[in-house]
Order: C-alpha cells, then structure tokens, then sequence
C-alpha cells in the first residue's frame, strides 16, 4: 500500500485531493480530501491506513453532555468510524471527529481498498449531516445540498 | 507474485472458527450460525459476521464495572477512543428483552474491534487481524473501566 494508490482510488471516486506532510515527519505524508462541512485525512502509519474526518462545526463546552450523547448514538449505530468529542480550535468549544483504519500488513486489494474508503466517506458524511441537522447554530456554512433539499 | 490479499474468499463465522483454532485461539459456537466466542484476557468476546464485516465485541454490564455510573464510563469511553486508532468503546443501552422488566434496560460497556472484509478476505489477512482484535476489543474494557475509576477518584 502507497499514498499513490489511495490517490488514485480518490481520483476515481471523482474526488480531489491534496498531499501534505506531518508537521513533526516530514516523510509521513497525507491525503486530504473533504467536503463542504468535513475535512477527512488519510496517512499509512504502523501497517494500517488510518482515516481521520473532523466536522467544521463546533459547539460550546455548556453542549458537552449532548454532543456526548449524540456521538455515543452514531457509536451505538455504526460499527465503522468510531466518533468521539475532541478540543475545539477555542478553549470553550468541541469538535466532533471520526476514525477508521484498514490493516494492511499483508497487503489490500484495490477493491479492498475503495471499499473502505467509501464506507468511511459514506458514513461520516450521513453522521456529519445528522450533527448539523442536531445543532444547527454550529453550522456557518451554506450546504448546497441542503438548499435543493428545501427547494423540493 | 501474487499479494497474499489477491485470494479473497467470502467470510463466513466457520471460516473465522477455522482461523482462530489455526491461531491456537479455540473458539466456542453460540445460538448464531453468524456468531461464535472466544474466551480473551478473562472476557468473553463475541464474533459476528454481518454479511461482510467480522466485529469482535466484547460487553459487560456497568453494574459490573468498579465505576457504575453510565456518564463516568461514557467519558471514560469517549477518552480512550480518541486517543486511539484500536478499538471502539461505547456506553450501550440494550433494550429489555419481551416479558422482561421493561423499566430497566440493562446498560452496558461495549468494546469492539472490526474488519471490513469487501469484497472478501484472504486467509493471510484474516490471520494478520484475528489476533489483533480479540486483545484490543478486551485490552479496551480494561482500559475504559480503570479510566472511569481514575475519574471517579478524582471527582
């Protein structure tokens, strides 16, 4: 496994995406791609691709018990990516951020290989989406998906 | 030369039985055709197969646990997976089962580690990611309720 074929798997989803390196390793590179409300990372690190989403919404520390609540629901539901709360950009807020992993010591198939990547994708989005729709104050972008919805 | 992962079958709790007996893990079967266990670290882990992912999940009631209180564990859970790309833990309430007390859903602490096998899994791969789930699904309980315990310490 190599950050060319996730790259390639990603150009074949009709996705884009960007390289950057580690901050503190420079040769542990990774692929981000994303949506409009979601930043999502891949890196290969210890024999696994480690997939990694971060909603952009975020909510304040007095939402603690029910940002909580809300990933422990999506945990319940899902058995892939796991959701936790993590720190906010601010000391007074929460984001909301989801992981998942492929082992590949022994090696993945290109199939293997888009299979992961969109249930991963698939998955966080539909939770990403749910979380909007959950804490609407924490959303300051404009979803055009969620404008055609309302048109219809 | 062929990759290990080039041979992919179907994954079937048989096939994952056949596995672990290979792995020196024997495991037992359960009422499911989909499901069977394995002893762990002291804990039961269960093994389902849905359709086609494998989860290990292993779950013990809060009343169980040194903390028993379900938001203390819930933290507790909510830390340990975000520190960790392993297993994934979660506060569950399972509903009370038909003619059972139906004020009192029992609550309990689940770990789980998973594995999407689509389209299929190699036999090497299977054998790379078995033992690997049945210590972190249990090593997770562990870790989750001495985690609860040192918050509930400090509170």
């Amino acid at each position: 496994m190599t950050s060319p074929r996730i790259e390639q798997a990603l150009r074949d989803l009709g996705l884009r995406y960007q390289l950057r390196e580690a901050a503190d390793d420079p040769e542990n590179i990774r692929v981000v791609t994303g949506f409009i409300d979601t930043a999502i990372s891949f890196a290969l690190i210890d024999s696994e691709l480690k997939a990694e989403g971060r909603w952009r919404g975020e909510v304040t520390q007095n939402q603690a018990a029910r940002v909580l609540e809300a990933t422990r629901q999506l945990n319940e539901a899902n058995f892939l990516p796991v959701f936790f709360v993590a720190e906010g950009s601010t000391p007074a807020s929460l984001g909301v951020r989801s992981r998942g992993r492929l082992p590949i010591s022994v090696g993945a198939t290109d199939q293997q290989l888009t299979d992961f990547l969109v249930f991963f994708l698939r998955q966080t989005a539909a939770a990403f989406e749910r979380l909007a729709k959950l804490f609407p104050e924490s959303v300051d972008w404009d979803d055009p998906h969620a404008q055609h919805e309302s048109q219809r | 030369m062929p990759s290990p992962a080039d041979n992919l079958e179907k994954l079937e709790a048989d096939r994952v039985a056949q596995a672990l007996l290979t792995l020196g893990e024997p495991a037992w079967p359960t009422d499911s055709e989909h499901q069977i266990r394995v002893i762990k670290n002291g804990l039961k882990v269960e093994l389902v197969v849905l359709r086609a992912v494998l989860i290990a999940a292993c779950e013990r009631p809060i009343d169980e646990l040194r903390v028993k209180d379900p938001q203390t564990v819930a933290l507790a859970a909510n830390r340990f997976i975000s520190g960790t790309y392993s297993a994934k833990a979660v506060v569950r309430r399972v509903p009370p089962a038909p003619g059972a007390d139906q004020s009192s859903p029992a609550t309990v602490l689940r770990t789980e580690s998973c594995l999407l096998a689509s389209p299929g899994v190699s036999d090497a791969q299977l054998a790379a990611a078995l033992p690997k789930m049945l210590e972190e699904t249990s090593r997770a309980q562990h870790e989750v309720e001495n985690d609860a315990a040192r918050v509930a310490d400090l509170s």
